[in-house]
């Protein structure tokens, strides 16, 4: 019995400060990953992953990992949507990064919300994720895209930067490409234990 | 404001897919297309909500063969003796691209209250196919994988009876708070 709790406790209570896909998704530990640098499919698409918080926390940062190939003239742009109670599929820009230029290769980029660190309560969001070149790549898994969208993932076209301009309100669709670029927030928790 | 996840499906951490993991299963990257068990059977897995949820839509992962047969998808109180039919969506035909997600809306959404429900789905065939991924009988008890013959009457029935799997596929499909999956 306590084993079971701790292992629901490894998605959902723990007060983790890195929300990726693979971090909280209640659905990750049945997904396989194994990223790999990878060109980003079609420029401007954006792909997105559901983010359950139940807990108020600040978003402080975006962050993705860079592969192999990178230029700073490729820019990206990262943000979170709050899910419509009518309808989970849509949603509601609350904060992004706006556009940034790709770094260093093969390492952790981090970006802050363009207006400044943003609070989030608890509920369902959207993190999403677009970049304006197929020349840039990103580590991502590769898993049919099918298979992703039973497990909460979605994508959109025409996702130009920035999002703020593009999306600020969205209708999610299935994800149709076997990528999942792997990206998320970085919280500070405001709750104590 | 909305909460707990977006989707929750067959294979996935709130039915059987973590225990049906841990008990030897493979990850959802293994599912593969196959035909669905036996006319009119029912497959049925135990599903614990942490959170409310709106059932808005319900889904299933077609796999290579479309067409022919229909399906349905439901969510049943969860008594061993006699389960009650809480939601469902209409039956429907297997339609659409090869090895993609079919979606179904529900006529009239439900919201569930946290607890434990189960999550079942009824084909009229076994032409149409479906994803699934493979199984035994100690992953299925593990999953809470159950099942139910002959009960699939153009729909979803009242009552369920759920009986322990001897079928060994665990098929892919769930419930949506959304409309696109």
């Amino acid at each position: 019995m306590t084993a079971v709790r701790l292992s629901a406790e490894a998605n959902f209570g723990r007060r983790r400060q890195i929300l990726t896909f693979w971090s909280v998704s209640p659905d990750s530990g049945v997904f396989a990953m194994s990223p790999t640098s990878a060109a980003w499919p079609t420029a401007d698409k954006a792909f997105f992953f559901p983010i359950v918080l139940n807990y108020p926390a600040v978003v402080t940062e975006f962050l993705w990992v860079n592969g192999a190939t990178v230029n700073a003239s490729y820019n990206i742009d990262v943000g979170l949507w709050i899910a419509n109670d009518a309808d989970s599929s849509t949603g509601t820009l609350l904060c992004s990064t706006g556009s940034t230029a790709q770094g260093t290769a093969s390492v952790v980029q981090a970006a802050a919300p363009s207006a400044g660190n943003y609070t989030i309560g608890a509920g369902l969001y959207w993190c999403g994720m677009t970049v304006d070149t197929t020349s840039a790549t990103i580590s991502r898994a590769s898993t049919a895209g099918a298979i992703t969208s039973c497990q909460g993932w979605k994508s959109k076209t025409s996702a130009t930067i920035p999002l703020s301009t593009s999306y600020p309100t969205i209708t999610l669709a299935t994800n149709d490409a076997a990528f999942c670029p792997h990206f998320g927030i970085k919280i500070d928790n405001m709750s104590v234990y | 404001m909305l909460h707990g996840p977006p989707q929750v499906y067959s294979y996935s951490q709130m039915c059987a897919g973590e225990a049906h993991q841990r008990a030897g299963g493979g990850t959802m990257s293994t599912s593969a297309s196959a035909v669905w068990s036996a006319a009119d059977y029912i497959q049925i897995i135990g599903m614990r909500l942490d959170y409310p949820f709106w059932v808005r839509s319900v889904y299933a992962l077609l796999g290579a063969t479309v067409g022919t047969d229909s399906w349905a998808v439901g969510v049943y109180s969860a008594d061993l003796s006699s389960s009650q039919l809480l939601v469902a969506s209409a039956s429907t035909l297997h339609a659409g691209s090869a090895n993609s997600i079919q979606t179904v809306a529900v006529a009239s959404p439900v919201r569930l209250p946290p607890g434990r429900y189960w999550l079942a789905m009824g084909c009229s065939g076994t032409t149409a196919t479906f994803f699934q991924v493979a199984s035994t009988v100690d992953r299925a008890m593990a999953g809470e994988v159950f099942e139910q013959t002959a009960a699939y009457s153009a729909g979803m029935p009242q009552t369920i009876t759920p009986v322990l799997l001897n079928t060994l596929k665990t098929f892919v499909f769930g419930i949506s708070q959304g409309s696109v999956v």
